[in-house]
């Protein structure tokens, strides 16, 4: 019965508030929402960023332990470990051009493309097709669609220089062709001399570990240059948004908590009649705390909707993909929006109780 | 014995003395004015006997209970089962229609009832008036609202601060009409504090203040012949 | 802090007015803070991102294939400090001289060929036609190096590449023969690299034993660049004068490195693409994000404010009303109101600013190690928006207490 008579003053007090019901729901909305939009962010710029810095390129090396090279399928085996974001086998071999002995790279074309190298002139298309670094182009002094002839392990092959890369490293003075070009060039089948891996940022160690378990018989070794390169930016990046994420929180609390203290400094004439009439403290606090949480719940279920909404907003505008969805951010954006904005109208309630009634009263 | 035993209260206030040593006494059944000027400390002394405000030091003594020694919830408990308070402002919720504005003390006090809050609303006159807002309401239908909600948990004490003090005379006496019918029929103790002569003609004895102290205390009819 | 001015001041009026302040100021300050560290972070995250590794390769110019295969052409270590003379010299943040050569390692009783490079750790170089130095050397573009063991000193101290010190089974502190001369390892390192394979020593003796004074086959430089955008992958060689100008006068790493090969005599520099691409790259995606965040905390703030302002306006309706009915005319009325929510704003947004140099600069010391840079003119901002915002709060509850009868007001309707 009691509860009856508290849930019929409680929606009396909603219905014939409503404005200000909304505009305290409004601030709780919009705080619950930008926290939860900075936590999603925060929780995915690891993962975003990560996969921005994939241009970097390798960062682990996997090249034969013993002879100087491994079956073509352990590129293969390596793609399969988890955390692994592409592994590219190359061969490496070399053969004679005139006089000199000049470097040759074999590997899959399209992953180059695929990360991002630009090439002077064309993509090689057609069997017979290759590129050379710049170095040969100024060595050679060779425009695009020229012949060079090499002479590798099974005599000499004609190939046609499509275009020309330039990295500002060894491929520079290297010729690069697909992959069955090289061995065949070379009189082998089948076989490769590296593999670049490429794992997640943040967890090489375990990869390395987890490939040297898989395939004893190999040298598995970490490029650190990327690796530490990648580590610091990425912890600094997700330092930089916790801290900001704590900055939000905070303003966003105190917006939520002056709003809050606005309608109760409204409402103190109120407080001082319920504690006239003979309310105790802890009936009159839980009359404006159920209104808190009430609005609390508001906020922080749309604040979800809203703040998850703009997180896949901020993540399509700079990184052009979704963030991943966490399990826990439905609660953590109710328990947020709960306990600013119980916590933000229980405090200013406290401190109008701490008063006499004829104190409130008269001030009126 | 009395009903309230008033030893030497002396509220202090940051900057000044409203009462500079009181002591008084009210019988059951009795009606009290308490007049003086403003400043005189005549609503500090209702709002202490009332439990609203506390004391500096002084003892409070309200049917053999010194609220002076009850703690925040001994003295909500002690408000809402002994006292009844009408204000000069009525101080409604402006949200909650006239019955609900009753009906809040009750539910504060053990459980809400309305019907007999729109009793408590008929006995005092508004019996028309029972799902108007305080806004829609005169001053003087505001303050009827007032006193049936002091009424409505049938306190042992009435206490009254300038309760016409914002109305017209029409209206004044009406509610001292009211007053007096509760006092002579219900018997309530009545105590009332103000500054109009008029309105202290009514009631068994008045108490003067002047500066925080009770000056003169004597009989109404004394003062009338 | 605030909750305790809520319940502190008697008097209504200040409290309400605090209330709206601190609200505005800490929006402002969260804003202001935003955007210091927005504007700030690409600076920052390229210069961390600079001593991971150089972003441009300065070579003796390749004239024929034979260049490829020996390491027979040098540049000349006196153009290195020319480098802090171009247009872009103020960018450059690292320079490293290698000079590559081949030399006879024994030592656990094995013998074998191995390169030999000649560098600078970390030494001090008069920049040219200024006073003072520059610090260059490994440390500059490697930062990330890690020697197991110690950094040599003095001449006679080397460190091992770690796949040499596996073969020839060396650790730290040993002593071993290069070129029949005995020198003590400090330390070995690990790249992962082809450094692993290698051996380094101070760079003038090994000048000095080859005879090879003055010279150096390579020179790693990192700079700070403007990121690479369309314009930057036109070639140089077909832009319009204009065109070139242009391209030559950003801090492309592209026209850095040009300015680079121009100080090289017989030199060839070249962009090291695999960092130079990516950096752009990453670094507009970081920027991009703090901006979105920036602007969506800026929307959400300034709704939280305006609340606060309706809020605590709201309960002034009487105070509106009785001005009514004392007879003040509406415009009277609005004039005082804004007058008061400009002023409103005014604090607000000054308390605002100098709020956000603190946290901004906390963030910075925090994640880059050093304060970001503060910009004066965002206070004229901070103060002009928390304007707008504090004034916007005011014209909604002001609207609906002028539309309200007086009587109804004064009476307690709220």
């Amino acid at each position: 019965m009691k509860r009856r008579w508290f849930l019929y003053f409680f929606k009396r007090s909603l219905s014939q508030r409503k404005g200000r019901v909304a505009i305290a729901s409004l601030a709780v909305v919009l705080a619950v929402s930008i926290i939860t939009s900075m936590i999603s962010i925060t929780s995915g710029v690891r993962e975003k960023l990560g996969s921005e810095l994939k241009a970097y390129g390798s960062n682990i090396i996997v090249s034969p332990g013993r002879g100087s090279s491994f079956p073509f399928e352990t590129a293969e085996a390596i793609r399969r470990i988890d955390d692994v974001e592409y592994a590219v086998g190359q061969v490496f071999t070399t053969a004679r051009l005139g006089k000199e002995s000049i470097e040759i790279i074999g590997l899959d074309i399209a992953k180059l493309r695929e990360a991002g190298w630009r090439v002077s002139g064309e993509w090689p298309q057609k069997e017979g097709e290759v590129l050379a670094g710049a170095n040969l182009k100024a060595a050679l002094k060779i425009k695009p669609d020229e012949i060079v002839s090499l002479e590798g392990g099974r005599g000499r092959t004609d190939f046609r220089v499509s275009g020309f890369v330039e990295r500002g490293g060894a491929e520079d003075n290297a010729v690069i062709m697909p992959m069955a070009s090289a061995w065949r060039l070379a009189g082998v089948n089948g076989v490769l001399n590296a593999v670049l891996v490429r794992g997640r940022a943040g967890g090489l160690d375990n990869l390395v570990s987890e490939i040297k378990r898989g395939l004893p018989e190999v040298s598995v070794k970490t490029f650190r240059q990327v690796a530490s390169a990648e580590e610091s930016l990425l912890s600094k990046m997700q330092l930089l948004m916790s801290l900001v994420t704590i900055v939000v929180l905070f303003a966003a609390a105190i917006s939520v908590a002056s709003t809050m203290g606005a309608n109760i400094l409204e409402r103190r004439e109120e407080i001082g009649l319920m504690k006239a009439i003979g309310a105790t403290g802890s009936g009159i606090r839980i009359f404006y705390l159920a209104e808190a949480l009430l609005v609390g719940f508001i906020g922080g279920t749309a604040g979800f909707i809203l703040g998850v909404a703009s997180a896949q907003a901020v993540s399509r505008g700079a990184f052009g993909s979704f963030i991943p969805a966490q399990w826990y951010l439905p609660l953590a954006s109710l328990i947020i929006g709960l306990v600013i904005s119980a916590g933000a109208s229980y405090f200013p309630v406290r401190d109008v109780l701490k008063y006499n009634p004829a104190v409130i009263l008269r001030e009126e | 014995m009395p009903l309230i035993t008033v030893n030497s209260i002396i509220k202090e206030y940051e900057t000044a003395h409203a009462l500079r040593g009181v002591s008084m006494e009210v019988k059951k059944g009795e009606w009290v004015n308490i007049m003086g000027a403003s400043g005189s400390g005549k609503s500090t002394l209702l709002n202490i006997i009332g439990g609203l405000d506390s004391a500096t030091s002084g003892d409070v003594i309200i049917d053999s209970v010194n609220i002076e020694k009850l703690s925040e919830d001994e003295l909500a408990v002690f408000r809402r089962e002994k006292i009844g308070i009408i204000f000069q402002q009525a101080h409604l919720i402006p949200y909650l229609t006239a019955v609900e504005n009753v009906m809040i003390a009750q539910y504060f006090h053990s459980m809400a009832d309305e019907s007999e809050a729109k009793e408590a609303l008929q006995r005092v006159g508004l019996g028309q008036r029972l799902s108007h807002r305080p806004s829609q309401l005169s001053g003087g239908e505001q303050q009827r609202i007032c006193i049936a909600r002091a009424l409505i948990n049938s306190p042992e004490l009435l206490l009254a601060d300038e309760p016409t003090g914002n109305l017209d005379r029409e209206n004044t006496k009406m509610i001292l009409e009211l007053l007096k019918k509760l006092h002579s029929e219900d018997h309530f103790t009545i105590v009332l504090v103000t500054h109009d002569h008029f309105v202290s003609t009514h009631g068994d004895r008045i108490l003067t203040m002047e500066d925080g102290h009770i000056i003169r205390d004597e009989p109404v009819n004394d003062l009338r012949s | 802090m605030l909750l305790n001015i809520i319940g502190r001041s008697f008097l209504n009026q200040k409290k309400s007015m605090a209330l709206m302040t601190a609200s505005i100021a800490v929006g402002t300050a969260l804003v202001a803070s935003l955007i210091t560290v927005s504007l700030d972070v690409a600076a920052k995250v390229s210069k961390e991102l600079r001593s991971f590794g150089a972003n441009i390769l300065v070579e003796p110019k390749v004239e024929g294939l034979a260049d490829i295969s020996g390491h027979k052409r040098y540049l000349r270590s006196e153009d290195i400090a020319k480098l802090k003379a171009i247009f872009w010299r103020h960018n450059i943040v690292g320079i490293a001289p290698f000079l590559k050569s081949d030399a006879v390692l024994s030592a656990g009783g094995k013998e074998g060929g191995v390169t030999l490079a000649g560098a600078w750790y970390e030494k001090e170089i008069p920049l040219p036609g200024e006073a003072g130095n520059f610090t260059a050397g490994i440390k500059t573009v490697y930062s990330w190096w890690e020697i197991k063991g110690r950094w040599p000193q003095g001449k006679d101290e080397i460190i091992a590449g770690v796949s040499a010190a596996t073969q020839y089974s060396i650790s730290p502190g040993d002593s071993i023969l290069l070129d029949g001369r005995r020198v003590t390892v400090s330390g070995t390192l690990e790249t992962g690299g082809p450094e692993d394979g290698w051996m380094f020593m101070d760079l003038a003796p090994l000048q000095e034993v080859k005879g090879l004074d003055g010279k150096v086959s390579r020179v790693l430089v990192s700079a700070l660049t403007t990121p690479m955008d369309d314009f930057a992958y036109k070639d140089p060689e077909s832009m319009s004068i204009s065109e070139y100008e242009k391209w030559y006068c950003t801090g492309y790493v592209t026209s850095i490195a040009k300015q680079a090969e121009e100080v090289f005599e017989g030199s060839s520099a070249r962009p090291i693409w695999q960092v130079a691409a990516t950096e752009g790259k990453v670094l507009e995606k970081i920027s991009l994000l703090i901006y979105l965040l920036c602007a969506s905390a800026l929307a959400a703030s300034a709704i939280g404010v305006s609340t606060t302002m309706i809020m605590s306006l709201l309960r002034r309706v009487e105070e509106i009303a009785l001005m009514k009915a004392l007879g003040a005319d509406r415009w009277r009325i609005i004039t005082l109101f804004l007058a008061e929510g400009i002023l409103i704003g005014i604090a607000g947004g000054l308390f605002g600013y100098l709020f956000s140099i603190g946290v901004s600069e906390y963030i910075g010391l925090k994640v880059f190690d050093s304060g970001l840079q503060q910009r004066a003119v965002l206070l004229p901002i901070a103060i002009g928006s928390a304007i707008v915002i504090s004034a916007a709060g005011t014209v909604l509850p002001i609207r609906r207490a002028l539309s309200i009868r007086p009587g109804i007001i004064l009476k307690g309707a709220r």
